[in-house]
């Protein structure tokens, strides 16, 4: 009977152990987790080369829809169509300069939550309202009720410029959500919190320059179309 | 020195037992009412606490030295309350876990989903435990003690008297 009194000490003491390095296990996994997603990008929003170049490309836009007269033009493309587009174009400037771009402008640091919110505005204001309410006209458009070659020509490359703004910041929506069930110290794990700030900062705005390249393209074209160098 | 630490570890777990059982019962109440989940599949997972807390109240109305005397024991049941109530706060507090934000209530359940499973295996460990500790203490029988019923007045000497009793020798090489 000592015997087994002995062996039931030792599988007992094995238990407690077992528990006690599980629970100190997860306990410091979740402070590191805890420290980690603290981690802030210390840096000034305006300062940063996407920024300037996302804020560039957006003053082009409005340069270029702000020479568009409705008694002026001259071209193919009937008037009330060049309005619409004209009014696309400086919808799209105003998405662009949407709440939580004006709220970065006064930090020096960039937290996850901003990030966040940045890839929401990027979704709801870029995508949705200028993108595909917007622009998406261009390639959905038929030679019989448009005429510009250089936009019909330009037709599938357009779609598939479109199709990879609405892809691009996948990813981060993934990793994002992903930082608020954490497991195991996995690679994957990891990977989806170790400077997410930083990492998605660059990424969300990148996607934003992405778009605003997009909106400058139509522009320019429809500066060319306004100041009468048609296709 | 280390007796006072185990006295305070040993009111510590009950305490933090007690503190985390409230926290946890109201998350995960929350958690089933906002899934729309029947409340009584809810009920699987207080089983560890109130056995536990039973437990617990066992070792203290019966005193019982083995268990509350072992500091490794009382060391990782306060380790698990706290990591515990580490979850908990984060649950309610780490707001740089998206899950909170577009969740939109004030509770993340994501996060307290992960916790659920671990913390009722450690749960559960922590009374087989205690279960297995009780029985440290645990005698099958009695102890067989040896009692003179007789003697052989040949084998004892009266070495001398103390407080008015014969101090008896028995020597057994007569």
């Amino acid at each position: 009977m000592e015997f087994i009194k002995q062996y039931l000490k030792i599988i007992n003491y094995a238990l407690i152990g077992l528990v006690f390095a599980f629970a100190s296990f997860y306990l410091l996994s979740n402070a590191y987790h805890y420290l980690e997603i603290r981690k802030d990008f210390i840096t000034n929003f305006y300062s940063q080369p996407l920024v300037v170049d996302f804020e560039t490309k957006i003053q082009n836009v409005k340069e270029n829809i702000s020479s568009f007269q409705a008694n002026a033009y001259h071209g193919n493309i009937p008037m009330n169509q060049m309005q619409v587009i004209y009014y696309n174009l400086k919808s799209c400037t105003e998405a662009f300069e949407n709440e939580t771009i004006q709220t970065m402008k006064g930090k020096n640091k960039i937290t996850i939550i901003d990030v966040y919110q940045l890839r929401e505005s990027y979704e709801n204001d870029i995508l949705s309202s200028c993108i595909i309410n917007n622009l998406y006209w261009t390639t959905t458009i038929a030679p019989e009720t448009f005429n510009s070659s250089y936009l019909l020509d330009n037709q599938h490359m357009i779609q598939l410029y479109i199709n990879s703004l609405k892809e691009e910041t996948s990813y981060l929506k993934k990793d994002l959500l992903n930082n608020s069930s954490y497991f195991y110290n996995t690679s994957i794990a990891s990977s989806s919190i170790k400077d997410n700030t930083k990492d998605g900062f660059y990424e969300v705005m990148g996607a934003y320059q992405k778009a605003a390249s997009f909106v400058e393209f139509i522009s320019n074209w429809f500066k060319n179309e306004v100041e009468g160098n048609y296709d | 020195m280390i007796k006072i630490i185990n006295a305070i570890f040993s009111i510590l777990k009950v305490l933090l037992l007690l503190i985390s059982f409230v926290f946890t019962f109201y998350i995960i109440i929350h958690m089933y009412q906002r899934l729309e989940k029947n409340m009584i599949d809810a009920i699987s997972n207080f089983i560890p606490f109130v056995l536990l807390f039973i437990l617990f109240a066992i070792n203290i109305i019966f005193k019982q030295k083995s268990v509350n005397q072992c500091f490794f024991y009382n060391v990782t049941c306060c380790l698990v309350f706290v990591m515990l109530l580490f979850a908990v706060y984060r649950t309610f507090f780490d707001r740089n876990m998206i899950a909170i934000i577009r969740l939109g209530y004030d509770i993340n359940f994501n996060y307290f989903a992960d916790i659920i499973a671990p913390m009722k295996a450690m749960l559960y460990i922590l009374s087989l435990s205690n279960v297995l500790l009780m029985l440290e203490n645990f005698h099958w029988k009695p102890k067989n003690k040896e009692v003179i019923v007789s003697s052989d007045a040949s084998k004892k000497t009266i070495e001398g008297t103390k407080n008015g009793i014969n101090v008896i020798r028995f020597d057994d090489s007569k």
